[in-house]
């Protein structure tokens, strides 16, 4: 599963008017972007100390575990067993597989944790950009299917060589989550998370009433189209392809892959933007709307409890009913 | 679709009992037909629930002891409603989700009436954006002892149809129910009826819209809550014994209606619900009925408020029809409602009646754990018109 836009929600408050009082910043790298937590930090220095370093520690280890670009991971070795051992895992590798389980129902199997033959295949990263020929897509689907995955308590296997787990498409919206649970922990009420633009907001920057956050447009990458208000624990997240792509012979082919047919998604939509209860639910609506498109997508925005939606395409905007409301500019 | 007699048409039993049904429903007692305009506004408090109801019914003889009724309804549904996440750490307000839908529904029954009984056949069918209705339905009512006992006896089956957002294909869900139930005069002012009636419902049982939580600790002392959707058994078997006493008090021109209903299903809830209105007629035309209504039931065995107490480990792939279930619909939490009313019946001609009723209804929860913020309040406005003749 390929990840989300990286470019398209962007934190207004520290641009706006000045809060009332200093936000502290903690910005560091990790899972390939920038992670930056913006907190109103009342316990002192080092209550913001111990958070500072809580935070940096779980998402290190939790990059260490789980990245496919590790290859010591735990995601990297069961990846090498494909098609000949079966691997042990414990109980937090067990809580994302069934992570895996939930997004894979679901979504209909939009979101695949195996889809990463596809992406592979698809490498938009390549100097000359190629279109993989039918039998390659299909070689490739063969080995694509959550279902296909074996599990045992304590164990998994991936039956086919060549098979192979991607977290890509929703570890960083869980670390977004944990991250402000950490926060909570520590007692901070004011924070936002920021990992890569995909976002969780506790409470509001001091003096303010809510963390505002722009909607980049489309057709100008950079520029936000307008900002919604979050607070009150809500996350957002946004999928996009109009950076990641490659155009060949006229025709653009975006980085967002839909397994089920194991081509980019091209329903003409650029964006797909959702706040929900989580960023982890914001981010998984965002991508299976994205590849569902209008009308289907907004409708299953719309099904979802407490989530809300837009998509834009060339042409159109739509929205869930509620989402004006967080619309502030 | 439930089990539910035909609008009774034998108004000839007995002096007592023609009296209680004159009271009850003032309709010219030689009408061939009618037809009725019904409004119901339902609106919970608090920018909650509000479901506006059209309905337009029709009845008509059709000679030969046939006769015809029909019923067109549509809701519009709309507002917040706790979506089973609970209230969020030092907040007693359980999570709200809006919802719109717009339901379109009709049902017509044909009827015959043989010696000594009432045969009645119905179909009904119910769309909304994500469900889909068909039932049947056969009803029987059969007079005995000079007309002084009915017998009803009655069958139905639904073939419904449910779009699970998070499925492909709608799923199935169907019903089959049946009713016996008897109604005896025991003077001409009293009668009482008994009625058993048993339902079987299988497959998509649960409700696509709600979600449990489960808060899993996934570093040190921190703690994430994750929802799923629920997962309710794919079988529900339901019994209903309803009781109730009908007595008429023509000196003050007035008539009591009581009446008990249990209820248990294979959820392991038990409900009661208890019921007294007073029909009081005020000169020739106006008749006023106070109605109190309580209602207790205990949980069904796989709610909690969230799954955080449990052993339970939520699945993703659902629904599993071997479980493990769970639900934090507050619905199926143990709760008692009190709902009490006043309707104006006024017949305006000898064909024209109209009617209005307010009602306030109001859930409360009673296991000392949901937040009282996931139990509505509501007010119930109900207004229309019959045109007979």
């Amino acid at each position: 599963m390929p990840p989300v836009a990286s470019t398209s929600l962007r934190p207004a408050a520290a641009t706006g008017a000045t809060p009332a009082a200093p936000l502290r910043r903690l910005g560091f790298p990790a899972m390939g972007t920038t992670c930056e937590i913006q907190y109103a930090a009342p316990g002192g220095r080092d209550r913001s100390d111990d958070f500072e370093q809580a935070v940096v520690a779980w998402v290190q280890a939790f990059e260490a575990k789980y990245s496919r670009f590790r290859p010591d991971s735990l995601v990297s070795r069961i990846n090498a067993a494909a098609g000949h051992d079966w691997v042990e895992v414990d109980d937090d590798m067990e809580r994302l597989l069934q992570l895996c389980d939930t997004m894979y129902t679901m979504t209909q199997g939009v979101l695949d944790p195996t889809a990463l033959p596809l992406i592979r295949l698809w490498n938009w990263k390549a100097d000359r950009p190629r279109i993989p020929t039918a039998e390659e897509i299909a070689a490739a689907r063969r080995l694509v299917g959550w279902p296909k995955v074996q599990r045992a308590p304590g164990r998994i296997f991936l039956p086919e060589p060549g098979m192979a787990l991607d977290f890509g498409g929703f570890g960083k919206e869980y670390a977004v989550d944990v991250a402000a649970q950490i926060a909570t922990e520590h007692g901070l009420a004011d924070v936002l998370v920021d990992f890569g633009h995909d976002l969780r907001a506790l409470g509001a920057p001091p003096g303010r009433p809510a963390w505002h956050i722009g909607l980049e447009d489309p057709r100008r990458p950079g520029t936000p189209w307008a900002s919604v208000g979050l607070r009150g624990g809500r996350g957002i997240a946004s999928s996009g392809d109009y950076v990641r792509c490659f155009e060949l012979n006229g025709r653009r082919y975006g980085h967002i892959l839909d397994p089920r047919t194991g081509w980019p998604v091209a329903n003409g939509c650029s964006q797909a933007t959702v706040i929900a209860g989580t960023c982890l639910q914001a981010g998984v609506l965002s991508t299976t709307a994205f590849v569902l498109g209008v009308p289907q997508g907004i409708d299953f925005i719309q099904a979802c409890p407490d989530a809300e939606g837009l998509l834009l395409t060339n042409q159109i905007r739509a929205q869930t009913r509620g989402f004006s409301h967080y619309v502030v500019s | 679709m439930s089990v539910l007699p035909p609008r009774i048409r034998s108004l000839g039993l007995s002096t007592g009992f023609a009296l209680w049904l004159l009271l009850t429903n003032p309709r010219p007692a030689r009408a061939e037909g009618d037809l009725s305009y019904k409004y119901e506004d339902y609106r919970e408090s608090g920018g909650r629930i509000a479901v506006k109801t059209d309905g337009l019914f029709a009845s008509q003889d059709l000679g030969g002891d046939f006769h015809l009724q029909a019923e067109g309804v549509i809701d519009s549904i709309a507002g917040a409603t706790p979506n089973g996440q609970p209230a969020p750490a030092g907040s007693d307000q359980v999570v709200l989700t809006e919802m719109h839908d717009r339901r379109k529904a009709w049902n017509t029954t044909l009827s015959r009436q043989f010696s000594g009984t009432n045969v009645a056949l119905g179909y009904a069918h119910s769309l909304e954006s994500d469900y889909l209705s068909n039932g049947l339905s056969l009803n029987t009512i059969t007079d005995f002892n000079e007309k002084n006992t009915e017998l009803l006896l009655g069958i139905a089956g639904t073939d419904d149809r449910v779009k699970v957002f998070y499925q492909a294909p709608w799923d199935k869900k169907r019903a089959s129910d049946a009713m016996i139930g008897v109604k005896q005069l025991l003077s001409p002012r009293t009668f009482v009826t008994f009625n058993l009636s048993w339902e079987r419902q299988s497959g998509y049982l649960s409700d696509p819209y709600k979600l449990v939580q489960k808060s899993v600790e996934v570093a040190p002392g921190i703690f994430l809550p994750f929802t799923y959707a629920e997962n309710r058994p794919p079988k529900r078997t339901k019994w209903v014994f309803l009781g109730a006493l009908n007595h008429a008090f023509p000196s003050l021109n007035a008539a009591v209606d009581a009446s008990y209903r249990f209820y248990h299903d294979s959820y392991d809830t038990y409900a009661h619900t208890v019921e007294l209105k007073w029909l009081q007629r005020i000169g020739s035309h106006v008749i006023l009925e106070p109605e109190l209504r309580g209602y207790d039931q205990t949980k069904a065995r796989f709610y909690h408020y969230n799954l955080d107490t449990t052993g339970i480990q939520p699945v993703g792939n659902v629904p599993l029809p071997d479980g493990p279930f769970y639900s934090s619909d507050h619905r199926l939490s143990a709760l008692r409602t009190y709902t009490y009313g006043l309707k104006l019946t006024v017949t305006l001609s000898s064909t024209i009646r109209g009617d209005v009723a307010l009602e306030k209804y109001e859930m409360r929860g009673k296991d000392g754990i949901t937040p009282q913020s996931a139990y509505p309040q509501a007010t119930i406005l109900n207004t229309g018109f019959t045109i007979s003749w």
